[in-house]
């Protein structure tokens, strides 16, 4: 089937009012969540996940999709206003929208903003369609010891990338994949560390380890320090954006979007490096480089172009390889398998259908974000005012609710709360949660295909360089250490 | 030495990695005896992982000890402020306030339990809209019980003493 056919086959799935309902919700939750400081687009979406349980596998995805598009620009609005990204894909935002409202523009800045994310997301989207389902035919040809060799050069890249530390970040991801390792083995069902409890047979609850590392640290960071540190919050001004300065931006914002869909498509880069990289290359080929850095509207321009530029490529390894490249493409690759969808080449050819529907979405949602989006820059004031005890201690609950609703089980909050408290450590620590995460969700894939590679070969390593592929993903690798090693040598010579 | 903090953090993990590979592999994890392969056994993997954890911690030791004084920058700066007054006593509190809500949990019911956290939480923190915090924590787990038990089907703990609809 064409793109065009599965489009069309995919569209009945999407037109209908609880798939756009589904899609509105999403993006108000995650516009509402970036916009408080302390609350995050990952939190957001992670708390989400709870709620789908209930739906229909597509209007479950729509939803935490709603939630990340509308949490990455929701970011910017606290950015611009209080100069507290509320993401840290806002974080270049920063540099010309603070400034910006400290002229009295901010509601220029932020409308920018809004049109740019949406313009680049709209990129974004564009490239899914185009290269997923062409990445996924071509991966239809990987065996095991190709999935191996992919699955290790992402987790390499995850942990390099992630943290400023290259041997904290690899120590994270090491040590997700022994969490990975507790249940009962693959190959031949024997125990592995599970201490016979029956509660463990299956492994760690994926939500638990999830919300355990990712919300529970934000709230013990609150009640180890709970003193305000709120800015005060700029106002809208009166001049608003014209069509002509959007026209002067309009490069940039192009520009943005496709350093977003690159850097997005490679797992581990993330939002915030394209934005500052879309940002820096805004600047170099402006006329106004000397504004830049003191409110130039085409710094906002780019920045919020690149990291939204990301969101929809994010998805291409996730649904074409089955491999996220962030945390919330993690989160939404444990949806995918609560719903009983597994991503990957092979999804493309049993569930087309939901594929293309997800695009569809996507699109439709950054037409809605456009409106939600304008309604959230008046409403924000508001929204800043939500106390931070009852913020912190709503989604403390919302927490053990979700958690427990998985499984019905309250060892899963157990396990939450050690999560958390784990994550709290890598807090202090300064170690990276985000590869732990993804190496989690990796690991027994990566085991997986290890062994299969190996029984393929009746135990010979030389399957793992069988093919180009795998060559092309060794060297890659290669690579990648090398540049980080390198990278980290720079930073600090021995 | 440049950072103590992340020296003693890689003294931890080649512990950790240590204790891993000789205590809890041949403690927790089964092999069956006839596996003919190395590659294929159950405790290939968990092996593999407690040497990269023994040599990432022994990397990062040695990272450290050749680092010079100039080098210092802010990676491990999140721990270098004073505490705030009251924090460890707050954390213990929040850490022992998790643990209890555990084992509660099962005696009075998840709603009720978690109307108590909010509470506890919010004193913990002196939230400064004590009466906003109420009703929160009175209306937030009650709507989250009617959604997950009338809506979504689970089965919210109800505990021993009061039962809800």
């Amino acid at each position: 089937m064409s793109v065009i056919d599965n489009l069309a086959a995919a569209w009945p799935l999407v037109a209908n009012l609880e798939s756009f309902l589904a899609l509105f919700i999403g993006i108000v939750v995650g516009v509402v969540a970036g916009a408080i400081p302390g609350m995050s687009a990952t939190m957001a979406v992670a708390l989400t996940l709870p709620f789908t349980f209930a739906l229909q596998p597509i209007t479950g995805i729509l939803l935490l999709l709603g939630v990340y598009k509308g949490g990455i620009f929701g970011g910017s609005i606290p950015a611009i206003l209080i100069k507290t990204p509320g993401t840290p894909a806002s974080s270049a935002t920063v540099l010309d929208g603070y400034p910006m409202a400290e002229k009295g523009e901010a509601g220029k800045a932020l409308s920018m903003a809004l049109y740019a994310s949406c313009s680049a997301d709209l990129m974004s989207n564009l490239a899914l369609i185009l290269f997923a389902g062409w990445l996924a035919s071509f991966a239809l040809s990987f065996g095991p010891p190709e999935f191996f060799t992919l699955i290790l050069f992402s987790l390499t890249i995850i942990a390099g990338l992630s943290g400023k530390n290259l041997v904290l970040g690899l120590i994270s991801a090491v040590l997700g994949l022994l969490l990975a390792t507790v249940g009962l083995d693959l190959v031949y069902g024997t125990n592995r560390f599970n201490l016979n409890d029956p509660n463990l047979m299956g492994g760690l609850n994926f939500i638990a380890v999830l919300i355990g590392l990712f919300a529970i640290p934000e709230i013990l960071a609150y009640i180890w320090d709970p003193r305000e540190k709120k800015g005060s919050v700029r106002s809208l001004g009166g001049r608003h954006l014209s069509f002509a300065e959007y026209k002067r931006c309009f490069k940039s914002i192009v520009r943005g979007g496709f350093i977003g869909v690159i850097l997005g498509s490679i797992p581990g880069i993330g939002a915030a490096p394209a934005a500052f990289l879309s940002y820096s290359e805004a600047r170099r080929n402006s006329k106004n480089k000397e504004n830049f850095g003191k409110g130039e509207i085409e710094g906002v321009a780019a920045s919020e172009a690149g990291n939204n530029g990301v969101c929809g490529a994010t998805l291409i390894p996730l649904l074409a390889l089955g491999v996220p490249g962030d945390v919330i493409t993690a989160i939404i690759i444990g949806a995918l398998m609560i719903h009983g969808l597994q991503p990957g080449p092979m999804m493309f050819i049993a569930n087309a259908d939901i594929i293309y529907a997800l695009f569809l979405g996507l699109i439709i949602s950054s037409i809605l974000l456009m409106g939600i989006g304008n309604v959230a820059i008046r409403l924000f004031r508001y929204i800043a005012e939500i106390p931070r005890p009852v913020l912190l201690s709503t989604v403390f609950i919302l927490c053990v609710y979700g958690v427990y609703a998985v499984n019905n089980n309250v060892f899963d909050i157990g396990v939450m709360f050690a999560m958390g408290l784990l994550g709290y450590f890598m807090l202090r620590t300064g170690i990276p949660p985000a590869p732990f995460l993804i190496a989690f969700i990796l690991g027994p894939l990566l085991e997986d295909n290890f062994r299969q590679a190996m029984l393929m070969s009746g135990g010979s390593g030389t399957i793992l360089f069988r093919s180009p592929i795998t060559w092309v993903f060794w060297a890659l690798t290669a690579i990648t250490i090398a540049a980080m090693v390198r990278r980290g040598l720079q930073r600090k010579p021995l | 030495m440049q950072h103590p903090r992340i020296s003693a953090l890689g003294l931890v993990f080649i512990g950790f990695g240590a204790f891993i590979l000789l205590v809890a592999i041949p403690y927790a994890v089964t092999s069956p005896s006839n596996v003919q392969k190395i590659v294929l056994a159950p405790t290939f993997w968990p092996t593999i992982i407690s040497w990269l954890i023994i040599g990432l911690g022994a990397l990062l030791m040695l990272l450290q000890f050749f680092a010079p004084r100039a080098a210092v920058d802010d990676e491990d700066a999140s721990e270098d402020g004073p505490a705030p007054p009251g924090g460890w006593l707050r954390l213990a509190a929040g850490t022992a306030l998790m643990v209890a809500l555990v084992y509660v949990t099962p005696i009075l019911g998840l709603v009720w339990t978690a109307m108590l956290c909010f509470g506890a939480i919010s004193l913990l923190v002196k939230s400064s809209r004590p009466v906003m915090s109420l009703i929160v924590a009175i209306v937030l787990p009650l709507a989250l019980y009617v959604f997950f038990n009338h809506a979504a089907g689970v089965a919210v703990p109800q505990g021993e003493f009061i039962r809800l609809p």
